[in-house]
């Protein structure tokens, strides 16, 4: 298990000119193992933020980041890239997938690469891909799959190996409302299988209301967290 | 690295139109180099032939004292019965004993020194083009003639003619004068200005006497000149003669051509210098058409890499994907070119290439007029391994930007 993630007083800024944007100011938030989390928020108000130094992908300008034992911020380069590899599971709102792999082979490929071997590996694929209701399209390319399809692949890829924790940063933006329901039932169904932490963003109030912990964002703020009160 | 292959692959047809024009241009280029630079070799090689063909012969053998100072006094004897040993050496296709010597060359009206060679004629007739080169008259008859062949230029300065008689005014081997008249028998043009100039050839039978060579039984000589199967394999031959025949009853020592003529090498190979800049243009050209190509590959798949560093895969992995796309888009121009390149060399190689124009020239000399290229591994590979190395040492520092990659960062490129 992965335990706790905890956002110390985290704050990234960017200067652009003379201006300088906080992207996320002083956010503090801890996350309990296990939990699914939705971020919400408008454009431009600091999911992305949020989730990419979640995922180690990007750092704080100030602040602490601990997922687990594993503290991100004081992690080198390659210990961040090789933590996601073994940790983390990402769903990314577009381009998730290799085009030249068939399903299938997008999903062995990562796990390949996270060192899971033979037998195992082509078994594992093909069940997740079976439980992200993708039965009988393993062998289709990304190309030859409709959007939501595709999610669904980047979801079974993501939980393949079944990782402490899932980040998918509007997985559903370029899906219509209905897929994009499906897709977040999909998850939630995987977290509870699962029992990994997952966290989600997304702008779209009709998938918001699907969540089970809403954090609200605003202007790189939390506005709101349905678990507790924010002053 | 099977899965790495496998996507290294389909990757590089994605774009299939791309990969073809590109791999269609590697593949004629590599065939058009390998066709030239089969050609240029074996041209090379077909010049050097020619060139050792009229006179000196592959190689020599003969006294290292012969070698070093070319006097007089510095022959070897029993030459008939060695040149039947020498003749049974692997490698030896034909091999005639000659002697040397200098002379003073009176006509009526004129005189002239020159290098006088003699020579056994029908021997000499398998080893040099000389005898099939006579531009009036005929070639030396017998080995005891008292008759001699001589270059045109040296003709004209002496002013003579065949059946005019001349004079020969020496030295002999024992410090006597050598002196004889002997009757002009043919003129020959070889086309070396050398050659032309100063190279008289009397019948060896005839030197030995005038030059005081011993007795006749003796069957003294300076030097063989020796003919091998194929040029390539003189240096081996000669190996072998220095290793395996020296004979004790006479110490003799081979020389290749190049040893005999030293600096002909670098004439030929100084002549056929202006090839490679055309060869060099082509590949620089081609090279960079594959550049293009590849980085546009590289470029549009920047959110694809961006989105595989994200998930933590090595970048390391990725510059070895890219590379060995780089190595495979070159491999599906090379390989096709080879076989063509190969195609075409191997119709050349039966039927001939002659260079228009030069057809006259090289039958006046008596030479074949056409090329026939050989396929060997060096025509085949020199020129796409060239182009290979380079593109690839080329790509490689576009493709390390890679390790600056940020994963965000690219995932949000356009
Ligand atoms: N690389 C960057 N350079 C400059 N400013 C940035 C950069 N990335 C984000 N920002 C700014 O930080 C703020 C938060 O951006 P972020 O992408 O986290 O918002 P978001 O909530 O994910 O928005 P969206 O719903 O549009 O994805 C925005 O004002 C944005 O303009
Ligand atoms: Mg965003």
């Amino acid at each position: 298990m992965i335990g706790q993630i905890e956002l110390q007083d985290v704050t990234r800024t960017y200067t652009q000119g003379e201006e300088t944007i906080h992207a996320l100011h002083h956010a503090t938030l801890t996350l309990e193992p296990g939990e699914f989390t939705t971020f919400y928020g408008p454009s431009g108000s600091g999911k992305s933020t949020a989730l990419n130094i979640i995922g180690g992908l990007d750092l704080p300008s100030s602040g602490k980041v601990l997922v687990g034992d594993a503290s991100l911020t004081e992690m080198t380069r390659s210990e961040r890239a090789d933590f996601r590899l073994h940790h983390i599971g990402f769903v990314f709102q577009a381009y998730n997938l290799i085009p030249v792999l068939s399903a299938i082979e997008n999903v062995e490929f990562i796990m390949q690469l996270q060192g899971i071997t033979g037998d195992e590996r082509k078994e594992r694929a093909a069940s997740v891909l079976k439980q992200v209701g993708l039965s009988g399209m393993e062998l289709r390319r990304p190309g030859e799959l409709s959007g939501g399809q595709q999610q669904r692949v980047a979801v079974a890829r993501a939980i393949a190996s079944n990782p402490e924790l899932v980040l998918a940063d509007e997985p559903t933006a370029n899906l219509d409302s209905t897929t994009s329901e499906a897709l977040i039932e999909l998850m939630l169904e995987l977290n509870e299988t699962y029992k990994s932490t997952f966290i989600f963003s997304t702008h779209d109030p009709l998938v918001m209301k699907s969540a089970h912990r809403l954090i609200e964002l605003k202007d790189g703020q939390i506005i709101s967290d349905s678990n507790k009160e924010v002053a | 690295m099977k899965q790495s292959a496998v996507i290294a692959w389909r990757n590089i047809w994605r774009n299939k139109r791309r990969t073809l024009i590109t791999g269609a241009a590697i593949a004629f280029s590599s065939a058009i180099l390998i066709f030239f630079i089969g050609l240029q070799l074996s041209s090379y090689s077909a010049a050097i032939q020619a060139t050792t063909s009229i006179f000196q012969g592959h190689l020599q053998i003969m006294l290292p004292a012969y070698n070093e100072e070319g006097e007089i006094r510095d022959t070897f004897q029993h030459a008939e019965t060695l040149r039947e040993k020498l003749l049974r050496v692997d490698g030896i296709s034909d091999i005639a004993p000659r002697a040397e010597g200098f002379a003073i060359l009176s006509s009526a009206s004129r005189t002239f020194g020159a290098k006088i060679l003699g020579v056994l004629p029908e021997q000499e007739r398998n080893l040099s083009t000389i005898p099939g080169l006579m531009k009036s008259g005929t070639y030396l008859s017998s080995p005891t003639a008292k008759e001699l062949v001589l270059g045109k230029t040296l003709a004209r300065n002496l002013k003579v003619e065949v059946g005019d008689e001349v004079t020969l005014l020496g030295q002999g081997k024992d410090g006597s004068t050598a002196a004889a008249l002997l009757t002009v028998k043919g003129i020959f043009e070889s086309g070396s200005l050398d050659l032309d100039r100063a190279l008289l050839e009397i019948p060896l039978g005839t030197f030995r006497e005038v030059f005081s060579l011993g007795h006749l039984q003796d069957n003294e000589a300076h030097l063989f000149a020796a003919r091998v199967n194929h040029i390539m394999q003189t240096e081996k031959v000669v190996d072998r003669l220095n290793h395996n025949f020296r004979s004790a009853e006479a110490e003799l020592e081979a020389y290749t051509w190049d040893q005999i003529t030293p600096g002909l090498k670098q004439a030929i190979e100084l002549d056929m210098a202006s090839g490679w800049l055309f060869y060099l243009s082509l590949i620089v050209i081609v090279v960079f058409g594959v550049l293009n190509t590849f980085l546009m590959s590289i470029l549009e798949r920047t959110k694809e890499f961006g989105m595989l560093l994200a998930l933590g895969m090595n970048p390391k992995s990725i510059v070895s994907l890219i590379l060995l796309e780089c190595v495979l888009l070159l491999c599906v121009g090379i390989i096709p070119g080879i076989a063509l390149g190969a195609g075409i060399l191997y119709y050349f190689h039966i039927y001939g290439f002659s260079i228009p124009g030069t057809e006259e020239a090289m039958k006046m000399w008596n030479l074949p007029s056409a090329i026939h290229p050989e396929i060997t591994l060096l025509n085949l590979s020199l020129g796409p391994s060239i182009l290979f190395l380079l593109a690839v040492v080329l790509i490689i520092p576009f493709v390390l930007r890679i390790f600056k990659l940020e994963p965000l960062e690219a995932m949000r490129a356009v």
